[in-house]
């Protein structure tokens, strides 16, 4: 179960990296809602970006 | 049957098979990574799982759909942590920063306990990408189906999944042609879209952060493939660069 659940979440920059896209558009989302799903998008990407150099 | 009945039955038939394809396409990208046998198995089994739940419950429908927000949050924000992951493995491949050689090694070295935790959790995706949009078209069912006869509803719905297996049946012969890596992208980028749409929509409304509705999952799959190339290719040329300082000094 404890091996499966780290195949599934990943390490622990994968896991934070979710964690703060999902926060950060959540905060954005609050102020325009459609903007949330925006810096969403970009947010995991960059996550992605810093993590594939 | 009059003809609102027909187009009540059009309306649950064309609104299913939005949701069937979108379910599909789940299963799909995990027939490609753990086979057609595990992944149909999966959604054969969150099939059951509906079926279950509507036998089980019944009338207590009302108990589902103020859940479904939720259900949908926690199966989304589960998407993100597997797409994220592939995503940015296929990206180090695309851009030759995970070496070939290493990986073939690594995964000669945990090749059986890899094989089969990746399976699993691949199976997990399947089956509550199926159940996720199987409750959803139950409760299209439930309320498109005042306007004809329950049954004819649910025989609606049944025929879309049954034109969307077609499909998918005679989509699995080309596919089988594409590069692993080209593969595994794709189904990280299309595991990213849901993700994003579901785990987002779920947790700040559906509605208002993704306004243009299911289309949003198209465009969510392209932006996430052109970034991933776009990261892909400068990864690649800094690696060059790398090698270069590396050569001289």
């Amino acid at each position: 179960m404890r091996k499966l659940l780290q195949l599934v979440l990943g390490d622990a920059r994968n896991v934070t990296a979710v964690a703060l896209a999902l926060l950060i558009a959540y905060g954005a989302s609050r102020f325009s809602p459609a903007a949330g799903g925006a810096v969403l998008v970009l947010v995991l990407i960059g996550a992605a970006a810093v993590q594939a150099f | 049957m009059t003809a609102a009945q027909w187009g009540g039955a059009g309306a649950i038939f064309l609104a299913s098979a939005v949701e069937w394809v979108e379910a599909f396409t789940i299963v799909l990208a995990v027939a490609l990574t753990i086979g057609w046998r595990r992944a149909s198995g999966a959604a054969g089994a969150a099939l059951v799982a509906v079926a279950a739940l509507i036998a089980l419950t019944g009338a207590g429908l009302h108990a589902v759909q103020a859940d479904i927000d939720r259900i949908r949050a926690a199966i989304g924000i589960f998407l993100l942590l597997f797409g994220l992951r592939w995503y940015v493995k296929a990206i180090r491949r695309y851009a030759g920063r995970t070496a070939l050689h290493d990986e073939a090694r690594e995964f000669a070295a945990t090749r059986g306990q890899l094989a089969h935790g990746e399976a699993r959790a691949a199976w997990v995706i399947a089956f509550k990408g199926v159940l996720l949009e199987g409750l959803e078209v139950w409760l299209l069912v439930v309320a498109l189906g005042h306007t004809l006869s329950y049954p004819a509803a649910a025989g609606s719905a049944l025929a879309a999944l049954a034109v969307v297996i077609a499909l998918g049946v005679a989509l699995k012969a080309p596919l089988t042609r594409v590069p692993e890596n080209t593969l595994k992208f794709t189904v990280a980028c299309a595991i990213l879209a849901f993700g994003s749409f579901w785990g987002f929509g779920g947790l700040a409304g559906e509605r208002a952060v993704w306004p243009l509705g299911d289309v949003t999952l198209l465009l969510l799959f392209a932006v996430y493939a052109l970034a991933g190339r776009v990261i892909a290719r400068a990864a690649r040329v800094a690696g060059r660069g790398d090698e270069v300082v590396g050569a001289g000094a």
